[in-house]
């Protein structure tokens, strides 16, 4: 009988009767040779892997990260809610400490999901790693996490979410924004006025393989991690970096994304991208699940794998090391920036234009963040989309002072104009989510 | 199945035992409700669960010590608790079995039992009810309390552990996991609406098990006999499993060695309809009567395989079944025999 070193929980939900539309690629049969390569590799009759059920989200842990309009029922399916159930319940099993660690294959993924939401873009919804930290935050008092992103795309939707959070260090490694959608995710985005140094993006050229991506695991996340000290460590496990993958240009592997888990050891991991439904998807997941539960994945390999035609090239490897080098200067730097911006501003704007491919809407941003002493400052954002439509929207954050509370009230309260169809205040500290005026 | 189906199929008759308890509860089930059949004997009480009238079947095979195996059986679970099983004062805890050691003091065993408890009570009609004191007084004095209450406070927990037992099964069904959204959203969800006991002491057990729990708590007629009449009346039951790849050209079904070419448009009726054929030959070959062969589809999964940027081929997963219960023409025999003895 074969035996996990580390009990490792599974939800496994392909959603087979789901697709965005009958052309799109984030479709049905996505985890179906996936499926078939867990049972018939007997991975679930280990001694120490357990498979779980997804459980299904509420309404209210959406109102927890997003502000979505005009409601959260009108811009998610079901699938989102047992998808983002899905990582809820490997969070709550972990917190509960049932296992030691999990992972959440589902679909449709989150991280193209800002903390706004009009529609989908990206092939997400909703933020389903969000979602699940916000509930663990708010339910077993969790406080400083890790999110390490290691989908091809930059996690744009994610970075959003916590752009202003100084207690959750995202970091991004992605196929440069230059070459790929969303087209984000430059090392120059480290985090608001308050919050710098809480994201870090990590973008790679093209043809980048396994010695790029573990040079980066190596030189940059894992030391970051180690000077960040989170209480979680969340992995957004998209495996569209594969080299077999139809819509991407990286050269990542079965064997690299096995040994990247085996270090990053991350206590829950979560399925994001990842469109190569025969020759990559199987080999990963057994890959990642194998390397979660401790066992040997030296054997794991796709058929068609040649590490030596995938190989990056000299020039590729000496840019990454710069790249790296110029990332660890700028993190340094990043206490010293925030002092900066709290003694030379009370107030930051922040302006911005987001598309969302999938629905196809324009949208028009404008944040305004008190720049706190003593918080990470209560922000206001006033967005409208090509459809005509206009919102108000407050967010009180989790640790929130007094003074920025109470603001987010007055600004909440005083708005009064008509022209916005909803008006919304998320107030963490209190767990309390309200809306007004609402115009659908 | 007949005996000479079970000379080539042996692995087929592991817990049949269990199972023919429940096969013998059937015709005494309600017929639109949920049941929790407890057989409740000597060495072990095995529980399995009815949906009107239809067994519950084990997803992918039944466990057996620990060992996992890939044999059809129905989802029953056991418990080392049962009318002889030896109870005991651990450490001021009042324990029961998981051994036996033979039978009843009442009837010359070594170590108090359940049934003794029974007898001291005035519950069980046979028996030497001194011996069963003799047995119970040592344990009435550990637990601090007359012997009456003590047979009172053992027969009670037998009953709330049974019960217990019984919910972590239905918990456990009602938690596998399912891959669809429409699963989550509409999948079943097991709640038992009645209980139906059978085994030796089976009146004796339903009186106490009522007033422990709310559901309606019935005894199965002629409960010494009902296994050997569910052994005698069920059904064949089988499956089968046939994938189809209509890229390769090729349908499958692997564990009944069957391979077939199929053409381009070869699609889920078509895949379904050689299933059937080849249940319905399989369950021949097991013995069964055609009468007795009801099927019914069980899973139905189509997908297509995209190479490329063109779909090439359909993939196509059917899993169909005879609906497992009794066979046909003895369901009215059987009732008219229990009701011929003046038992309803």
């Amino acid at each position: 009988m074969l035996h996990t070193k580390v009990k490792t929980g599974l939800v496994f939900f392909p959603a087979f009767d789901w697709a965005i539309s009958d052309t799109h690629p984030e479709r049905e049969e996505r985890l179906l040779y996936t499926q078939d390569q867990v049972f018939e590799e007997g991975l679930l009759d280990i001694e120490g892997l357990v498979e779980y059920k997804p459980d299904l989200i509420t309404i209210e842990d959406i109102q927890r990260v997003h502000f979505c309009y005009p409601d959260e029922r009108r811009v998610i399916t079901e699938s989102h809610l047992i998808s983002a159930g899905g990582a809820k319940k490997i969070g709550v099993e972990v917190m509960e400490k049932r296992i030691e660690r999990g992972f959440a294959l589902v679909r449709p993924p989150g991280h193209h999901a800002m903390r706004v939401v009009h529609g989908a873009r990206g092939f997400c919804n909703i933020n389903i790693e969000a979602i699940m930290i916000e509930y663990l935050r708010q339910h077993y008092g969790v406080d400083r996490v890790a999110i390490v992103d290691t989908d091809c795309h930059h996690g744009d939707g994610t970075q959003d979410i916590y752009w202003h959070d100084p207690d959750t260090l995202f970091i991004s490694v992605h196929q440069d924004g230059r070459t790929l959608y969303p087209g984000s995710g430059f090392h120059n985005e480290v985090g608001g006025p308050t919050a710098v140094g809480s994201t870090v993006n990590i973008p790679l050229p093209p043809r980048t393989s396994e010695e790029g991506f573990l040079f980066v695991l190596d030189e940059v996340i894992l030391p970051l991690l180690a000077a960040f000290k989170p209480d979680l460590v969340v992995n957004s496990a998209g495996q569209d970096n594969h080299y077999t993958d139809p819509i991407t240009n990286m050269c990542f592997s079965a064997q690299g994304y096995a040994e990247l888990t085996s270090r990053l050891k991350p206590d829950i991991a979560v399925l994001e991208g990842g469109y190569s439904i025969e020759g990559a998807l199987p080999y990963v997941n057994v890959g990642i699940i194998m390397a979660l539960a401790g066992m040997d994945y030296s054997k794991v390999r796709e058929p068609d794998y040649q590490p030596d035609k995938i190989r990056q090239s000299p020039d590729t490897t000496r840019y990454i090391e710069r790249l790296a080098q110029t990332i660890l200067e700028n993190w340094q730097k990043s206490a010293e920036l925030r002092e900066k911006h709290r003694a030379s501003m009370k107030f930051a704007k922040r302006e911005r234009n987001i598309f969302y491919d999938t629905d196809q809407i324009c949208e028009s941003q404008r944040e305004h963040l008190r720049v706190c002493p003593d918080c990470s400052g209560v922000l206001a954002i006033d967005s409208d989309t090509d459809r005509g439509r206009q919102i108000y929207a407050v967010h009180i954050p989790r640790k929130a002072c007094e003074a920025c509370r109470q603001q987010g009230y007055e600004w909440y309260e005083a708005c009064r104009d008509r022209r916005y169809d909803a008006v919304f205040l998320q107030d963490r500290t209190k767990d309390r989510y309200l809306v007004k005026g609402l115009r659908r | 199945m007949n005996l000479e189906a079970s000379i080539d199929y042996p692995g087929q008759t592991i817990l049949s035992g269990p199972a023919a308890s429940v096969m013998g509860s059937l015709p005494f089930a309600a017929a639109s409700q949920e049941t929790l059949v407890l057989d409740i004997g000597g060495t072990t009480t095995d529980m399995a669960i009815l949906i009107q009238q239809v067994p519950l079947l084990d997803p992918v095979g039944i466990e057996l010590s620990g060992h996992k195996t890939l044999i059809r059986s129905l989802k029953t679970r056991s418990i080392g608790l049962g009318g002889d099983s030896v109870v005991r004062v651990v450490k001021g805890d009042l324990t029961i079995g998981p051994d036996r050691q033979g039978g009843p003091m009442a009837c010359g065993g070594p170590l108090p039992t359940p049934t003794d408890a029974l007898v001291v009570m005035g519950k069980y009609p046979e028996g030497d009810r001194s011996a069963s004191l003799r047995g119970l007084e040592p344990l009435a004095g550990q637990l601090g309390m007359p012997v009456e209450k003590a047979a009172d406070r053992i027969f009670e927990q037998t009953c709330r552990e049974i019960l217990a037992a019984a919910a972590g099964m239905i918990t456990e069904i009602n938690s596998k996991p399912v891959y669809t959204v429409h699963e989550i959203l509409e999948g079943y969800q097991v709640k038992p609406q009645e209980i139906l006991i059978l085994g030796g002491p089976a009146p004796a057990f339903a009186a106490q098990l009522a007033t422990l729990t709310e559901l309606p708590v019935r005894v199965v007629p002629q409960w010494q006999v009902a296994n050997a009449v569910g052994a005698a009346l069920a059904k064949n039951t089988c499956e089968v499993m046939l994938f189809a790849d209509t890229e390769q050209g090729l349908a499958v079904a692997p564990e009944e060695d069957f391979s077939q070419p199929v053409k381009r448009d070869f699609d889920r009726k078509g895949a379904l309809k050689l299933a059937f054929d080849l249940l319905r030959k399989k369950c021949m070959r097991q013995g069964a009567s055609p009468q007795e062969v009801e099927m019914e589809t069980l899973e139905e999964l189509q997908f297509n395989m995209v190479r490329g940027f063109y779909t090439s081929g359909r993939n196509i997963r059917v899993k169909v079944q005879v609906k497992p219960g009794l066979i046909p023409e003895y369901r009215e025999i059987a009732a008219g025999l229990f009701a011929a003895n003046g038992v309803s």
